[in-house]
């Protein structure tokens, strides 16, 4: 690069030269804005085994409205709903934005600070001064590469953040999908439990039609029915409030948040419970945790601003320039300029001592994680265990006996030796042992998500679910 | 009073009498105040010790005609020095069949529910033999038997019980006639509820009144068997659900064959344990010729259709089988000729029914609602019940199906019979038969319907 003046202010420039290669260097171009999100999407490729793509502009935009759309115009299923959420959810994707503020502040961290030009004239009445001066801040062009490491530690830590971010989602979609297909299960069961009663009812009022009965037995036989309704108009609720979940965890708008369907049930228990690596579980979710990695990067950060804090106590005011002053009489005179703020007073001991403190506090909370995660696994892996050891005990031994009482109910009422009332009445029980069942089922792939989603990275603080993406959803309670 | 004495049966009696001169009483009896009907005097009873107060031992076909057991048996006996003696076994008898399909494990004698006739003849020394082979201590008493107090049977009372593996032995001289029983009197409601109970027949000495050509016991008695279980219950106090003669149901019971022209007794012991059974016959009419206290004067014979029978009681009840045909006999209480129904029904006679099976099936599979027009249609419904019971059963008649169980038994009256088997299905005259009114005799005769 060659100077345009031709003057004597050529010195002055061929003097700046090493300071205008320095700029030349510090400013130039900056990293694709995506680069951030590839990473971010290894991280989740790695724990989840899904892809995901951040997409911009507006061709982009009508790609994925397409798929959402294509998704959402079948029934879904869980791993469908995920597939719109990660496509759609405007919390996930507003989350995204933090890599471009991150990836913005480090393209800034590498931009040295513009130098200072000050000129000012004075007229003499025998002509004017004007004085020139350019100068720039050495330290901070030491210190850029501390500070650019340090926006990439940041940026790797904005990067766990959001891949984070994205395996809540994940597992909150799943969790409220599996919601979803529990509360019309549920629900289903509780219509089959009132049209049972809704038939011994209307057998009562045909028996006291007959002049069979008393007004008191008939009424005490329609009551029932009519509690049962109230139990009906409950699992309904159940049903809209879960739906509403799921779609707000899909991002779903307007006529699209209500039509869509899940149909299906939930999954039978698998053969085995899904704990079978045991320890190596809490080895995996430790090495996997998100977490940890962002407080790694947190102390490499910390790690940086310390060396910049120390630098910035002996250099903090090393500005160097070019100072050039035209006398009264034309003459131009220039020179370099040394500003050095000297170290007496204040040697940063304080900051130095912040920063190390800082630094142990964060090796500290570190372990603090490690141990609350590995606890965390470990809860996770009981109450997987704990719900499907239940549904198996339900499934095999207390639902085949409830059948085998409606059987001989059937046998007994056969042979007119229990009436229709109790048959009926063995056929609701052995419904509400269903019910349990599908209790406990529910609960064991809740569980599951939950464990799944510590393995992944993000166990959460008190082995339910956390997130910012979605409200808290619970399993509903049974009412009799 | 016309009297049949058998002149050899007077004879041979006679040339036994003991010392003293023993004089033959006639028929009849001289019913003192604390007094029984016997045949013939017998001798004094406590006599010297080392004196016989029995006579011969009675034999059948000289002394008696053996009663007959339908579904039964007779306790064999041998005779030793003059002393008839019996071996009865309390013990367990697995298996015992109601009615085929209403199998149950009970308490019995011998191997058999209820235990066989004790037959023996008046003036018999009896030595009878009870080895307890049950789980628990019994006794037997014998009910109607004037004895010594010792020999009563009362457990605590008149004896130590029979502890199981025990045997003791029991001794007496009849000095009575007529039909009478014997059952544990130690923890009577369990035991006898679960059949230690049996009939004894003990014949006059000399021939009594008419001559008797089929003579029949039935031993009347109630349990509570639940729908397939294989026990009685016998905590059951009210709600009986299986009705017995001779421990069977209809369609378990034997008939009664008879030759038209004879002359039948039934003797009738009811050893229930909380209901009276009026025992019915059709076709002919009964007179209570005895009881288990005695016998009735032939002046006060009582006419009946239904013989009660109480608790606790026997009955003797005569008639003469005039009447060719097939004739019901029965326990008149309705709910007495049922097998094993359920109590805890709703009623549901006359209810509207339309849509409601579709309805219910969908929750129960094969539902079908029942007992609208009543009950007639179980038996031949065949459908599934619980192992082992017998709701409502009845069983095919030559007609039609007969809906009746529990205490129900036929009496086969015909002209020609070659054997006391079962001769299958009486055959009605022409003109005998009730048919469906044909229009030819609805215009003749006016009916309009």
């Amino acid at each position: 690069m060659h100077p345009r003046q031709r003057s004597p202010d050529m010195r002055l420039l061929q003097g700046c030269s090493p300071l205008v290669v320095i700029v030349a260097l510090a400013g130039c171009g900056s990293p694709p804005r995506d680069k951030g999100f590839s990473d971010v999407a290894s991280l989740v490729q790695e724990r989840t085994g899904r892809t995901v793509h951040w997409h911009h502009g507006s061709a982009d935009d009508a790609q994925v409205a397409k798929a959402v759309s294509d998704l959402l115009a079948q029934p879904l299923t869980p791993d469908s709903a995920i597939q719109v959420a990660l496509l759609n959810n405007p919390r996930l994707h507003a989350t995204y934005q933090e890599l471009g503020i991150s990836q913005a502040d480090l393209v800034q961290a590498g931009l040295l600070s513009n130098p200072t030009l000050v000129a000012g004239v004075k007229f003499f009445s025998a002509g004017p001064v004007v004085e020139l001066s350019l100068v720039e801040n050495l330290l901070q062009v030491f210190a850029l590469p501390a500070r650019t490491r340090f926006a990439e530690a940041q940026l790797a830590q904005a990067k766990a953040t959001v891949a984070g971010a994205i395996i809540d989602l994940i597992a909150d979609t799943k969790r409220a999908a599996i919601n979803v297909l529990a509360a019309e299960q549920m629900l289903e069961l509780r219509r089959t439990v009132l049209s049972s009663l809704d038939a011994a009812a209307e057998l009562s009022t045909r028996i006291h039609a007959a002049g069979n009965s008393t007004a008191l037995e008939h009424a005490a036989d329609v009551a029932a029915a009519a509690q049962a309704r109230l139990v009906v108009a409950d699992g309904e609720d159940a049903v809209l409030i879960a739906r509403e979940r799921l779609a707000i965890a899909m991002g779903l708008w307007g006529a699209d948040a209500t039509r869509w369907t899940m149909t299906g049930r939930l999954p039978e228990l698998p053969l085995a419970d899904g704990t079978e690596e045991g320890t190596g579980m809490e080895r995996q979710a430790i090495s996997a945790s998100l977490d940890l990695l962002a407080m790694r990067e947190g102390a490499r950060a910390l790690g940086e601003r310390y060396g910049i804090e120390r630098l910035d106590a002996w250099f903090g005011g090393l500005d160097v320039g070019v100072m050039g002053e035209r006398e009264s009489t034309g003459e131009w005179g220039f020179g370099p300029e040394v500003g050095l703020a000297l170290p007496i007073f204040d040697q940063g001991q304080g900051r130095r001592a912040a920063a190390s403190a800082q630094l142990e506090l964060v090796a500290r909370l570190y372990r603090a994680r490690a141990v609350e995660l590995r606890s965390q696994v470990r809860i996770a892996r009981a109450q997987v265990w704990s719900a499907y050891a239940r549904a198996q005990f339900l499934r095999m031994v207390l639902l085949p006996l409830r059948a085998r009482i409606v059987k001989e109910s059937m046998l007994h009422y056969n042979g007119m030796l229990i009436g229709p009332f109790q048959a009926l009445e063995a056929q609701r029980q052995e419904i509400e042992a269903g019910g349990q069942y599908l209790d406990a089922l529910h609960r064991y792939w809740l569980e599951r998500a939950t464990l799944e989603q510590a393995l992944q990275g993000r166990g959460t603080a008190s082995g339910t679910t956390g997130s910012n993406t979605l409200p808290e959803a619970t399993s509903e309670k049974r009412h009799e | 009073m016309s009297d049949q004495v058998s002149r050899r049966a007077l004879l041979s009696t006679g040339s036994r009498a003991l010392a003293g001169g023993a004089v033959l009483v006639g028929l009849g009896s001289r019913l003192g105040a604390f007094d029984t009907a016997t045949s013939v005097t017998l001798p004094p009873a406590h006599s010297a010790p080392g004196g016989k107060d029995w006579l011969e031992p009675g034999q059948p076909g000289t002394h008696y005609t053996p009663v007959i057991v339908p579904n039964g048996t007779t306790l064999p006996w041998t005779i030793v020095d003059g002393v008839k003696v019996y071996h009865l076994i309390a013990e367990e008898v697995r298996g015992h069949e109601f009615a085929p399909g209403l199998v149950a494990d009970c308490w019995g004698f011998n191997g058999v529910v209820h235990g066989p006739v004790i037959e023996a003849v008046e003036g018999d020394r009896v030595r009878i033999y009870v080895t307890n082979r049950l789980p628990a201590a019994t006794t037997v008493h014998w009910h109607g038997v004037l004895l010594p107090s010792g020999m009563d049977g009362v457990g605590g009372l008149s004896q130590k019980v029979i502890e199981p593996g025990q045997t003791f032995v029991y001794e007496w001289t009849f000095r009575q006639y007529g039909t009478l029983m014997y059952h544990s009197h130690h923890d009577e409601m369990t035991q006898m509820a679960l059949g230690m109970t049996g009939m004894i027949v003990v014949h006059p000495r000399r021939p009594v009144g008419p001559k008797i050509d089929r003579d029949f016991a039935l031993l009347l008695h109630e349990w509570r068997i639940n729908p397939g279980t294989r026990r009685p219950d016998p905590n059951e106090m009210t709600d009986f659900n299986v009705l017995t003669f001779n421990a069977r149901v209809y369609p378990g019971t034997a008939p009664l064959v008879v030759k038209r022209g004879e002359r039948v007794r039934l003797r009738m012991g009811n050893l229930s344990a909380m209901d009276h059974h009026p025992i019915h016959i059709h076709g002919h009419h009964l007179v209570v010729t005895g009881t288990d206290g005695g016998q009735v004067p032939p002046t006060a014979y009582w006419p009946e259709t239904s013989v009660l029978v109480p608790v606790g009681s026997a009955r003797d009840a005569e008639f003469v089988a005039d009447n060719p045909g097939d004739w019901a006999l029965h326990c008149h209480m309705t709910h007495h000729v049922m097998n094993q129904m359920g109590h805890g029904l709703p009623n549901l006679i006359g209810i509207d029914t339309t849509g409601l099976d579709e309805r219910i099936r969908r929750l129960l599979p094969g539902y079908m609602t029942m007992g609208h027009t009543g009950m007639a249609d179980m038996g031949e419904m065949g459908m599934k019940v619980p192992p082992n019971s017998l709701p409502m059963i009845g069983a095919p008649g030559p007609k039609a199906y007969i809906t009746m169980g529990g205490m129900f038994t036929i009496v086969k009256v015909r002209e020609n019979l070659t054997s006391y088997e079962d001769p299958g299905w009486y055959v009605d005259p022409p003109g005998t038969l009730a048919l469906p009114a044909t229009s030819e005799q609805l215009s003749r005769d006016g009916i309009r319907l």
